[in-house]
C-alpha cells in the first residue's frame, strides 16, 4: 500500500510545476526612438529566453516613435504593444507568435496575453518511397518564417490564425510550394508531404499543389508504403477503440485475429510463427512450454503505433511465417499533453456471482504479493530415497526431527482452501504526460519526452461448461444422462502497472532517444471443475463427482531499457540501437488439490481435502509450487544505408549487423502434502488452512509432511545467441517500379546448461534434436510494380528460419489444467520456410484499399503439439515436436471502403466506413509421430511414423475473416465489427480420435463513444461478445470413422489409407445420435466448452 | 491544482476499499460430527428432505440414511422434511451438537397425509398371522389376492381379498394357519382367473409368509407395500415390509 501511495504522489507531484503557467516574468529594458515594431520586437527576443515568430515586413510597416521599457516583465511590454499598437501576441511553450491586428480581425482572436494559443502544422516530409527525408527547408512565404525537417523527416511550426503557402526545398528533389494551408488558433494541421527526385540536379524545378491535392498525395503514399503486405494501427486510430491492451487491438488490423485476446494468429498461423518487438527489439515469450508473446501485457495508451509485417525485407532482423507485430510506444511528442482516463467495465458472467481462489493476499489489487505466498526456502533437503516416515529414524538417513525442521521453515497451510470473495467489476487508470522544448529559433533542436502510467484490475469469471479433456472421464457412462457433466469455473484475478519514460534529442541530422517500459502484472488464474475422472467414471457406486482445484498466481515483471540513434550524413543514413529486456514470471504458490467426497446426514456430498501419499513418484494429489522464469535479453542492431539516383532511378544500398544474447533460467520447486498412507489418514474434517499444525513429525507415521524430491526442486538454464548480417537493395526504377532484394546470414546456437526432466518417470527421457541448422541464408526478394497511381501490383519471395524458443527444449513437464494432461517437449528444430506472396491493390480513395492476394508457404519441419499415447499408463499426454513439412496455400482479400460514393452531398456518409478482411487457406502435413519401442533384446528403442494429411497446421484457421462499419463524427461514434474464425487446430495427432479442434466462432463487438466539454472530454461504451460466444472444442470419435485392416504397422502412410469416415462423418463436428442398447454417443465428443461472458466498458477520458 | 489531489485521493480510497484479504471458506470447517441414523417410509407421495434450508435427497418408500451428521456452525442443524408437490413443511426437526441427542435413529412415516415419527401396527396375536397389503401399481391395476400351491393352477386358487385398488390399504387380515406345505400368495387380475402380470404365475408372485398347519405357525404381522416396476421390460415388485422398517 505505502508502495502505491507513494507511486501515485510522485506520479502526479510533477504536475504541480507543468500546470502552473508562466508568468512572462523575465524582464526587459528597451529603449529606442524612431523606430519599427520589427526592431522592438527583435529586441524582446534577443533579452528573454523566447523565440519570436513574426513576419519582418509585416512589423516593419508599423512606425513606433519611442519606446521606453525599463526593467518591466515581458508581460507588460506586451500588454503595453497591444494596447498601443494593435498587436496580438501568441504563446506555445517559448515561442511567442506576433500578429497585427487588422481592423477586420475576428472577434474571436485573443490576445496572447490573455493566453490563446497559435495554430500549427505539423507532418512528416518524404520521398516518393516513403523514406524519411531530414534537413527539408521549409519556409512560410508570408511571414519568412522558416524550419527544417528532423532527421525522421518530422515538422513542425507555431502559427497565428490565417492561410500560407509552404515551400519546401531539399537537394535534389524538386522544390515543392503548398498552396492553401490554413491554420486555426489551438488546433493543429496535419500535412505529409511528399518531395519527387529531380530528374536534373542542375535545374531547380518547383512544382505547386494546394493542401488538399498534397495532403491526400502523403496519405495515398504512406498507404502504399504502407498497406502493401504491412498492416497497421496508429495512435489515433487506437485512440478511437476502447482496447486496454494490444491484444485486443491487434485483431482490428487486417488478417489477424487473437486468440484469448492476447495471443496473436496472422492471416490464420499460430503464434508460434509470429514474432513480437517492441520498439524494434524482439520480446521474450510470456508462455515458459510455448513459443508465445502474451500481448495483453502492454496498455495501448503507451503505444504509437503497431505494425503488422506480413512479408519479410532483409533488413529485419527476426524470421516469422506469419507476421512480425511492431509495437512502437511514443517517443519525443508532437506538442505539449496531459490526458486521464478512467474507465469500468463488468462482465455479465462474472458480476453477482461468487469469485473464487485461495486466500488472496493484501496487495493482490496492487500486483504485489504481502508474502503469503512466498513460502519456499533455499537448500531444501530431498527427501526420496532418503527418508520413509514407515521405518525408524535409524533407517532413515533423514531423521523426523530434520523433516519437521524443514516443515517448519516452509511453514503452514494458512492460505490454502478454496475462499468465496464478491467479484468486483474492473476498474482502470491511465495518466499520461508528453513535453517537448524547442531549444532554437531557427535550427531544430527539440527535447522532450513522454511519461505514462497506467493501472487495470480486471476479474473475470468463466464458466466451463464442458470438460473432457486428458485425464477427465472422455464421455459420460450414459450419453443421455444430463447431471453425467464436468463443468466448472475459471477464475482470472488480474492486476496490471505499466509506467513508461521514452526522452528523445531530435536535430535535422540526428536523434537519439531513449525507450523505457515497465509493467508488471499479478495475474491469479484459479481452476475449479466438478467432474468424473477417465479411471472412475459416473456408476451407482461413484455417484458423487469429484472437485479439481488449480491456482496459479503469477507475477510478470517486464522492463526494456532501449537507447537508439539515427544519423543522417549527406547520403548516408546509420541507425543503431541497444537494448535489454529483462522478464521475470514468478508463480508462487502455485497450488494444486484434488477433492475427494463423502456423504454425510447434511451435505450429499461434502468435499474433503485428501493429502498426497508420501511413496508417490509424482507430484500427488495436493502440493504447492513455485515456478520461476527469468529472461535477459541483449540486442545490438546497427544499420547504413547510401541514397543514389541514376538518370530517373532512385537506389539504396543498405548494409547491417545484428547481435542478440537470450539467456534464460526456470527453476521449479514442488511441495507435495504427503502422510505416509493417505488412504487412512483422519485430516479430511480438518481445515486445509489447519494442516500445518500437523506437521511436527511427532508420530512420523501420521503426521504430515513437505515431501520434496530432487526431481521436482530443479531447475532449467539455456542461452541462445544470434548474429546476423543482411545487404539489401532498394531500386525505385521510374515512378512505376519498385524492387526491394538481398540476402541475411544469420547464426544461431542455443545452448542447455541444464536440462533435468521435473518427472521421476521422465528421468531417463532423452529428447530427440535434429540436425543443426546453425548457419542459415535467408534471400528475399520483394518487387512493386504500379502501373498507375493508386494501383499497386505486389510479388516477393523469402526465406525464414524460425528457431527453437529457449524453454522448446527442456526436459520440463507439467499437467496443464486446461488441456487436463501432461505438456512436455520431445525437442524441437529451427524450422525452415520459403514464403510466396502475390497482390494486388487498388487505392480508390484516400483511407481506401481493395485488395486481394496469394500466398504459398512451405515449412520444413514446423512444430506442432501432438497429443499421444504413449504413456504405459494410458492417459494421453501433449508434446511438442516437428513434422516433417507442411504446405500452406491461401488467398487474401480486404476492402476499406467510404460511403461518400452513394452521395457526395450526404455529411454523414463521408464519415462512415465500411471495412472486412477474408483469409482463406488450405495446407498439407507430412506429420511425424515418435514411437517408443523396445528392440527383439529388450533395449529401448524409438523411430517415426509418417501420416500425411490434408489437415490445418497445429493452430492454423482455414477461413477467418472480419466484417466492420464505422462512423466517426465530429461528436459521435459507432464501431461495430463481427469477428469469424472457422474450425482451428488445437492439438494435432496421427490418430484422428486424439487430434483436437475447436469449433467456428463468431464475435461481435460494438463501441459507442461521445466527445464533449469542447471535445476535450471522451466517453466511451463498449460491448464485447454481444452474442456470449462460447469457446467449444471437439474431437472426432473412433465411432465416427474406421481404421482400414492391414494399415497399423505401415509406417508411411496418407490419412485415406488408413483411415475412412463412416456415413454421415467428416473431419467437421457433427453431433451424432446416442446408441439405445449401450446408452454411448455415435458422434463427436465435445471436449471443451467455455463462456467468457459479454462485457460492458465504459470510459472517460480527459485531455488537460 | 485540487481537481489533482482530488483524483489521486479518489483512486486511493477505491483501491484501498476494494483490498479484502479473507474472503468466505467455501468448505466450512467442520466443529464436530457425530453419528446420525434415520429411516422412515413414504406413501403416496415424495418427500424432500432439507438441512438448514438446502435440500438434500428425495424420499420415496423405504427411506434410509446410516451415517454421520457435521456441524460446521454453533447451535443445532434443522432438518425438515417437504411436500414435493407443493413444499409444505410436513417434519421439522433440530438436530443438536450432542453424541447423546442423535444415538437413536430419527423415523419417519408418511401416509400421504401427515408425517409421524412411527408406524403403528397391531399387536402380534399367538397361532394367528396379521397381514396388509399395499399396492403401488397404475390405477389401471386393480386386483384379487390369492394363494395356492406351486402347480400355477389359478382355478384352485383361494381368495384372500378381491378386487383391491392400488395405493390402497387392504387391512390386516387375521389369518390362522392353513392346510397344505407349501403355499404361495400371488395376484390375479380383478374378476379373473388370470395372473396380473402378463398371466405370469412367477411374475405375480408376492413374497409374504402364509401361517401353516405343518410349517410355519404364524402369529406374526405383516405390513407388506409391492411395488409394480417395469424396467425395460424386466417386470416385477419391490417389497417392504414396514414392520422390519419400525420394529417395536
Amino acid at each position: 500500500m505505502t508502495f502505491i501511495i507513494c507511486l501515485l504522489v510522485t506520479i502526479f507531484h510533477p504536475l504541480r510545476a507543468e500546470s502552473q503557467p508562466d508568468a512572462l516574468a523575465e524582464k526587459v529594458s528597451i529603449r529606442l526612438k524612431i523606430t519599427n515594431a520589427a526592431a522592438v520586437v527583435k529586441e524582446l527576443d534577443k533579452q528573454t529566453s523566447y523565440s519570436f515568430s513574426y513576419s519582418q515586413a509585416q512589423l516593419a510597416s508599423v512606425k513606433i516613435e519611442n519606446i521606453d521599457f525599463k526593467q518591466v516583465t515581458l508581460a507588460q511590454a506586451l500588454k503595453q504593444l497591444e494596447d498601443n499598437y494593435r498587436f496580438s501576441f501568441a504563446i506555445l511553450n517559448k515561442t511567442i507568435s506576433v500578429k497585427l491586428e487588422s481592423k477586420t480581425a475576428p472577434s474571436n482572436v485573443t490576445p496572447a496575453v490573455k493566453s490563446q494559443k497559435p495554430g500549427r502544422i505539423s507532418g512528416k516530409v518524404m520521398d516518393d518511397r516513403g523514406e524519411p527525408l531530414p534537413s527539408t527547408n521549409i519556409r512560410v512565404l508570408e511571414t519568412g518564417q522558416t524550419t527544417q525537417s528532423s532527421v525522421d523527416g518530422t515538422y513542425q511550426l507555431s502559427m497565428a490564425d490565417g492561410t500560407y503557402t509552404l515551400e519546401l526545398s531539399y537537394i535534389s528533389f524538386q522544390t515543392k510550394r503548398v498552396t492553401q494551408v490554413q491554420v486555426k488558433g489551438g488546433q493543429t494541421t496535419s500535412l505529409n508531404i511528399v518531395l519527387n527526385p529531380a530528374n536534373n540536379a542542375l535545374q531547380q524545378v518547383t512544382v505547386t499543389g494546394d493542401f488538399k491535392k498534397e495532403s491526400t498525395a502523403g496519405l495515398y503514399l504512406q498507404q502504399k508504403n504502407a498497406a502493401g503486405l504491412t498492416d497497421g494501427i496508429s495512435a489515433e486510430q487506437i485512440a478511437r477503440t476502447p482496447d486496454r491492451h494490444v491484444g485486443e487491438t491487434l485483431s482490428r488490423i487486417t488478417g489477424v485475429s487473437t486468440t484469448e485476446g492476447k495471443r496473436v494468429v496472422v492471416r490464420g498461423i499460430a503464434e508460434r510463427y509470429n514474432v513480437a518487438t517492441l520498439n524494434g527489439s524482439t520480446l521474450p515469450s510470456t508462455d515458459v512450454q510455448e513459443r508465445n508473446f502474451e500481448f495483453d501485457l502492454i496498455p495501448t495508451n503507451l503505444v504509437e503505433q503497431v505494425v503488422v509485417a506480413k512479408s519479410i525485407t532483409p533488413d529485419m532482423p527476426y524470421s516469422f511465417a506469419g507476421g512480425l507485430v511492431q509495437i512502437t510506444t511514443k517517443a519525443v511528442p508532437t506538442e505539449n499533453f496531459t490526458s486521464f482516463n478512467a474507465g469500468t467495465s463488468f462482465n455479465d458472467r462474472t458480476m453477482g456471482e461468487d469469485f473464487m481462489s485461495y486466500r488472496r493476499g493484501k496487495y493482490d489489487y496492487f500486483g504485489f504479493d504481502d508474502g503469503d505466498r512466498k513460502i519456499f526456502p533455499k537448500d531444501l533437503i530431498h527427501l526420496n530415497g532418503v527418508y520413509n516416515p514407515l521405518v525408524s529414524d535409524a533407517q532413515n538417513v533423514i531423521k523426523a526431527a530434520q523433516v519437521a525442521e524443514q516443515n517448519k521453515r516452509i511453514g503452514g497451510t494458512e492460505r490454502l482452501g478454496t475462499r468465496s470473495y464478491a467479484a468486483a467489476p474492473s476498474q482502470n487508470y491511465q495518466f499520461s504526460l508528453g513535453q517537448v522544448y524547442n531549444l532554437s529559433n531557427t535550427k531544430v533542436r527539440k527535447i522532450g519526452f513522454v511519461g505514462s502510467l497506467s493501472y487495470r484490475n480486471t476479474q473475470r469469471n468463466n464458466y466451463i461448461a464442458n470438460m473432457r479433456r486428458g485425464s477427465w472421464s472422455i464421455r459420460p457412462t450414459d450419453a443421455d444422462d444430463p447431471e453425467d457433466v464436468n463443468t466448472g469455473n475459471q477464475y482470472v484475478f488480474n492486476t496490471s502497472l505499466g509506467a513508461m519514460l521514452n526522452a528523445g534529442f531530435n536535430t535535422e541530422k540526428h536523434q537519439l532517444q531513449t525507450y523505457n517500459l515497465y509493467t508488471r502484472i499479478f495475474d491469479n488464474v484459479f481452476n475449479r471443475i466438478s467432474g468424473w475422472d477417465w479411471e472412475s467414471p459416473k456408476s451407482a457406486d461413484n455417484k458423487y463427482p469429484g472437485i479439481q482445484e488449480n491456482e496459479r498466481p503469477k507475477f510478470t515483471d517486464l522492463l526494456q531499457n532501449k537507447l537508439t540513434g539515427k544519423h543522417t550524413l549527406g547520403k548516408f543514413k546509420v541507425d543503431w540501437n541497444a537494448s535489454r529486456t529483462h522478464l521475470k514470471q514468478a508463480e508462487e504458490d502455485a497450488s494444486s488439490a484434488d477433492l475427494g467426497n463423502k456423504e454425510y446426514a447434511n451435505y450429499a456430498p461434502l468435499y474433503l481435502y485428501f493429502p498426497a501419499q508420501s511413496s508417490d513418484p509424482g507430484w500427488g494429489t495436493l502440493y504447492r509450487g513455485q515456478f520461476v522464469y527469468k529472461e535477459i535479453n541483449k540486442d545490438i542492431i546497427v544499420n547504413g544505408s547510401y541514397n543514389f539516383h541514376l538518370g530517373n532511378t532512385t537506389h539504396t544500398i543498405k548494409t547491417g549487423y545484428n547481435f542478440m544474447d537470450r539467456h534464460a533460467w526456470y527453476d521449479w520447486m514442488i511441495l507435495p502434502i504427503a502422510v505416509a498412507s493417505a488412504g487412512s489418514s483422519t485430516y479430511q474434517e480438518i481445515p486445509l488452512k489447519d494442516w500445518g499444525n500437523y506437521m511436527d513429525m511427532a508420530n512420523p507415521r501420521t503426521s504430515l509432511f513437505y515431501n520434496p524430491s530432487r526431481y521436482s526442486d530443479a531447475g532449467f538454464e539455456g542461452k541462445s545467441v544470434t548474429h546476423g548480417t543482411y545487404l539489401m537493395l532498394d531500386n525505385k526504377i521510374g515512378s512505376k517500379l519498385r524492387l526491394v532484394w538481398g540476402a541475411r546470414a544469420e547464426y544461431f546456437r542455443l545452448d542447455t546448461i541444464r536440462n533435468p526432466s521435473s518427472r521421476l518417470d521422465n528421468q531417463n527421457l532423452k529428447l530427440i534434436l535434429g540436425e543443426k541448422k546453425d548457419w542459415q541464408f535467408l534471400p528475399s526478394a520483394n518487387i512493386t510494380y504500379s502501373p498507375v497511381a493508386d494501383l499497386n501490383i505486389r510479388a516477393a519471395y523469402a526465406r525464414s528460419a524460425i528457431r527453437p524458443g529457449l524453454m522448446e527444449n527442456s526436459r520440463f513437464s507439467r499437467y496443464d489444467f486446461n488441456y487436463g494432461s501432461e505438456v512436455t517437449s520431445q525437442g524441437v528444430t529451427t524450422t525452415l520456410i520459403d514464403n510466396y506472396d502475390a497482390k494486388v491493390e487498388w487505392f480508390p480513395g484516400a483511407g481506401e484499399i481493395i485488395s486481394a492476394g496469394y500466398f504459398y508457404k512451405f515449412f520444413d519441419k514446423p512444430a506442432e503439439f501432438y497429443r499421444l499415447n504413449n504413456n504405459t499408463g494410458g492417459s494421453p499426454y501433449i508434446a511438442l515436436g516437428n513434422s516433417e513439412w507442411a504446405k500452406v496455400r491461401g488467398w487474401e482479400f480486404e476492402l476499406r471502403k467510404n460511403l461518400n460514393f452513394i452521395s457526395q452531398e450526404s455529411a454523414v456518409l463521408k464519415d462512415i466506413y465500411l471495412r472486412g478482411n477474408l483469409t482463406i487457406q488450405r495446407s498439407e502435413v507430412q506429420g511425424r509421430e515418435i514411437v517408443y519401442a523396445k528392440t527383439a533384446d529388450f533395449r529401448d528403442s524409438t523411430y517415426y511414423k509418417y501420416l500425411k494429411y490434408p489437415r490445418q497446421l497445429y493452430g492454423q484457421v482455414p477461413l477467418l475473416y472480419n466484417l466492420g462499419a464505422e462512423y466517426a463524427g465530429k461528436r459521435f461514434g459507432i464501431n461495430v465489427m463481427y469477428n469469424y474464425m472457422d474450425y482451428k487446430t488445437f492439438v494435432t495427432a496421427s490418430e484422428p480420435m486424439l487430434a483436437e479442434y475447436e469449433r467456428p466462432r463468431g464475435q461481435m463487438d460494438l463501441q459507442l463513444s461521445y466527445r464533449f466539454m469542447g471535445k476535450k472530454m471522451e466517453a466511451r461504451l463498449n460491448m464485447g461478445n454481444l452474442t456470449d460466444a462460447p469457446h467449444r472444442f471437439f474431437i472426432n470419435d473412433h465411432a465416427t470413422y474406421e481404421t482400414k485392416p492391414g494399415t497399423d504397422g505401415q509406417l508411411n502412410l496418407e490419412w485415406g489409407d488408413r483411415y475412412a469416415y463412416k456415413p454421415g462423418f467428416s473431419e467437421k463436428f457433427e453431433k451424432g445420435y446416442t446408441d439405445k442398447d449401450t446408452k454411448q454417443l455415435i458422434g463427436d465428443r465435445e471436449t471443451f466448452t467455455r463462456y467468457v461472458g459479454r462485457t460492458y466498458s465504459l470510459s472517460i477520458s480527459y485531455n488537460f | 491544482m485540487k481537481r489533482y489531489y482530488m483524483i489521486v485521493t479518489g483512486i486511493i480510497i477505491l483501491l484501498m476499499s476494494a483490498c479484502k484479504k479473507e474472503g468466505e471458506l467455501v468448505i466450512k470447517p467442520i466443529r464436530s460430527a457425530q453419528t446420525l441414523n434415520f429411516r422412515g417410509f413414504v406413501l403416496g407421495d415424495t418427500l424432500e428432505q432439507y438441512f438448514d434450508g438446502r435440500k438434500l435427497r428425495e424420499f420415496y418408500a423405504t427411506s434410509f440414511y446410516n451415517g454421520r451428521i457435521v456441524f460446521d456452525k454453533e447451535g443445532p442443524v434443522l432438518m425438515e422434511l417437504k411436500r414435493k408437490g407443493d413444499n409444505k413443511v410436513l417434519y421439522s426437526k433440530n438436530i443438536e451438537q450432542d453424541a447423546a441427542a442423535t444415538d437413536k435413529p430419527v423415523s419417519f412415516y408418511y401416509d400421504g397425509v401427515e408425517v409421524k415419527e412411527k408406524y403403528s401396527y397391531p399387536e402380534a396375536i399367538p397361532g394367528i398371522e396379521q397381514i396388509a397389503f399395499y399396492f403401488d401399481f397404475p390405477s389401471d391395476m386393480p386386483a384379487d389376492i390369492v394363494y395356492g400351491d406351486a402347480s400355477g393352477d389359478v382355478n384352485s386358487v383361494q381368495y384372500l381379498a378381491r378386487n383391491v385398488q392400488p395405493k390402497q390399504w387392504v387391512d390386516f387380515l387375521k389369518i390362522p394357519p392353513l392346510d397344505g406345505q407349501e403355499l404361495y400368495v400371488f395376484l390375479l387380475k380383478a374378476g379373473k382367473k388370470e395372473f396380473l402380470i402378463d398371466n405370469n404365475f412367477e411374475l405375480s408372485y408376492l413374497q409374504a409368509n402364509l401361517p401353516l398347519k405343518d410349517g410355519y405357525p404364524g402369529g406374526g404381522v405383516q405390513s407388506l407395500y409391492f411395488r409394480y416396476v417395469d424396467n425395460n421390460g424386466t417386470k416385477g415388485f419391490q417389497t417392504e415390509n414396514l414392520v422390519n422398517i419400525f420394529p417395536r
